[in-house]
């Protein structure tokens, strides 16, 4: 698969004004109620701690606690099964909905279903399941990832889901209220509820000590697909299992409230038995988790709770689009998990990012979003992976900062060329910081000579101070 | 079925040659939620579009529901031995059933202040959850005495008997949306609206054996 170029895709994104100053907005004032809702609580920063601690400690002894999930799981009349890669998931629950000749399916939505795009896998052999979550349900009828992993519509605009609605569920395309399209959505799932066979979810937490899963939603959608057909299959990651139900108090406590700056879900759902008559499933998925908790650099990404609270604080990703990664996890996560599924693919993902920290300072669970991104970005320089353009750059930039003589010397090139060269190449593809920059004027002299031409007067009026003999350093 | 023990070896394998070295549990505090309770669980209620309505006694309660509920050719699903409705969940042995039902009532024994959230399980919801989330209306009795003021104490009522109810849920207001454009939108798939009514009681009533603590 090709590299994806975020930084073109992102470009499209935001010479498209209206699209992006409501992606912008949307976001950052989810942003801003998640700091309310935040600063309401004086214990905030502890739960902070005690989530990323306990996630730790969970991760520390996952090969314990999914055992003991497992076995409470089974003893609750739950059926475990285990996938290795996205193919083993897709074709357990393939075949699961087989065994039930299921025609009509509902799934609310699974982040690991979509890891592993089980959608286009039973969709290849003749199966359909309908996303019962409004969002990712435009982004299906529209044949499109999701933009953003909690709000998985949120770069449409009212008129492109007016207009998609019209054309594949046959509403007006003229009423572009909300209240209406949601009406539109409701109205044709609930002909789906009435006949559903099977039901799939995700996971937000599996709870080790009980056996159950704990969901977190806001629709209603992902209930009904738990509660009303007689055949469910949820999907989890092996890092969503935490030891104690307690402990679920926590994270939802924090869930909601980083992703969107609300209290909590409407429904904060346990299912711990199959309904009478029901069958129940739960299918453990690996695809590389266990090797990246066995990299002592990134391990930590495995504590993530998928609250999309790194996104909404992105200045990147607020105005490039969640589309513009090609990525199942977008945003700041994305960035440090995407490297470790694909590291060609998703190579230059570690550098749509301008170092501001937001992300690290938001995050629920402390990943270390920052830190990360400089380790993806060494590797990919280590291994080769990102663009010519940085590799070419980079060799260079570790030849001229290898002494100071050499560093001066390409201060000294660089003056020269703003002064010589012919304003056409400056501003040509070589230069790509001039896209959206002008370049400054050529200074009278580099900020060494003046230094050096100040210099005597610096030491005369600092000699008795510190600084002093900083400024005696050879330079 | 297919055999998937393989693939749990090898994954366990790989965990436990991969793990990182132990971290300790830390202990969670039992935070508490400041203010009262009732009047905490009424604000946040209504912040998720939910309505709720105080009542001096479970008897005044009921007999609002008996006026303000639409009876107009309409199913009224009732699992609340004081309130006779048109149907109850005992009628609905298959769920899919439920999207003919316009109001359901039931009793919660667990509030939660912090969030304005119900708690209902399968043993509330006559073990057809269904009732709760095809209807278009919930009304949710509850005794004022089992609301508690934050979702840790929450979760500690329940935590011994949580794990008997095959379906267990935190209701917070009827079920939402803000997928379009983060336009707030009320009543998406579930229940359009949730109303809670609040009755005081002189004496605590008996509580049923699956929530022994549900009034701490």
């Amino acid at each position: 698969m090709s590299q994806v170029n975020q930084v073109k895709n992102g470009a499209r994104f935001i010479k498209d004004i209206p699209h992006r100053e409501s992606h912008d907005r949307c976001l950052w004032n989810a942003r801003m109620r998640r700091d309310q809702t935040a600063q309401a609580i004086p214990e905030w920063e502890e739960m902070r701690d005690l989530a990323s601690q306990i996630k730790e400690h969970t991760l520390s002894h996952l090969d314990h606690y999914l055992e003991e999930f497992e076995k409470n799981a089974t003893a609750n009349g739950i059926h475990i099964h285990w996938a290795e890669t996205p193919e083993e998931h897709n074709e357990i629950i393939y075949q699961l909905l087989k065994q039930h000749n299921v025609t009509t399916a509902t799934t609310g939505k699974s982040m690991t279903m979509d890891e592993c795009d089980l959608r286009g896998y039973v969709e290849k052999r003749g199966m359909y399941i309908h996303e019962a979550d409004l969002g990712e349900c435009i982004q299906q009828l529209d044949n499109q990832m999701p933009d953003h992993i909690v709000v998985p519509a949120i770069h449409k605009l009212r008129q492109d889901v007016a207009t998609l609605f019209a054309k594949k569920l046959g509403s007006d395309p003229d009423i572009t209220d909300p209240h209406y399209l949601n009406g539109v959505m409701r109205a044709y799932m609930r002909k789906k509820y009435e006949k559903i066979e099977a039901g799939l979810c995700g996971v937000n937490f599996a709870i080790a000590e009980t056996g159950g899963i704990c969901v977190c939603s806001n629709e209603g959608d992902v209930d009904i697909s738990q509660v009303v057909p007689p055949l469910l299959i949820a999907s989890m990651g092996i890092e969503k299992v935490i030891p104690t139900l307690q402990g679920v108090a926590l994270y939802v406590r924090l869930l909601s409230r980083s992703a969107l700056g609300l209290d909590i879900t409407q429904y904060t759902t346990h299912i711990h038995h199959p309904q009478p008559g029901q069958e129940m499933h739960i299918v453990i998925l690996d695809n590389g988790r266990s090797k990246r908790l066995g990299s002592p650099d990134y391990w930590q990404v495995l504590k993530c709770i998928r609250c999309g609270a790194c996104m909404n604080t992105c200045p990147v990703f607020r105005r490039t689009s969640g589309l513009s990664y090609e990525a199942v996890y977008m945003g700041p996560i994305g960035c440090v998990l995407m490297p470790s599924y694909d590291l060609h693919r998703y190579a230059r993902l570690p550098y749509s990012c301008t170092h501001c920290g937001s992300c690290g300072d938001v995050c629920p669970v402390k990943v270390p979003i920052p830190e990360l991104i400089f380790y993806w970005r060494g590797v990919d320089v280590d291994k080769h992976q990102s663009e010519k353009v940085h590799d070419a750059e980079e060799t260079a930039a570790e030849l001229m900062l290898r002494s100071s003589k050499t560093l001066a010397m390409g201060e000294n090139m660089a003056l020269w060329g703003l002064r010589n060269l012919p304003q056409w190449l400056l501003d040509s593809g070589l230069n790509p910081w001039a896209d959206v920059h002008a370049n400054p004027e050529p200074p009278k002299e580099t900020f060494r000579e003046y230094y050096r031409r100040n210099y005597k007067k610096i030491e005369f009026m600092n000699k008795t101070t510190d600084l002093h003999g900083f400024l005696s350093l050879n330079l | 079925m297919i055999d998937t023990s393989k693939a749990r070896s090898a994954i366990f394998e790989r965990i436990r040659a991969g793990k990182p070295a132990a971290v300790e549990a830390p202990t969670v505090p039992l935070y508490g939620w400041p203010g009262d309770k009732v009047e905490n669980f009424i604000k946040q209620l209504e912040a998720f579009d939910g309505r709720a309505q105080r009542f001096d006694s479970r008897a005044d309660a009921i007999a609002w529901l008996e006026k303000n509920v639409d009876w107009r050719n309409k199913r009224v699903c009732s699992q609340l031995p004081d309130f006779k409705g048109t149907v109850s969940a005992a009628d609905y042995p298959d769920p899919h059933k439920c999207t003919d039902i316009s109001a359901t009532v039931v009793e919660s024994h667990l509030g939660v202040g912090e969030m304005g959230s119900l708690y209902l399980t399968d043993a509330e919801l006559g073990g057809v959850p269904a009732i709760a989330l095809l209807c278009l209306d919930l009304f949710v009795l509850i005794n004022e005495a089992d609301i508690v003021d934050g979702l840790h104490t929450a979760y500690a009522a329940v935590k011994d008997t949580m794990r008997e109810q095959p379906y267990a849920c935190f209701f917070s207001g009827p079920s939402a949306t803000a997928d379009i454009e983060a336009v707030h939108v009320t009543g998406a798939q579930g229940a359009t609206s949730l109303t809670a009514l609040i009755y005081s009681a002189p004496q605590p009533p008996q509580r049923g054996s699956s929530h022994p603590d549900s009034g701490c």
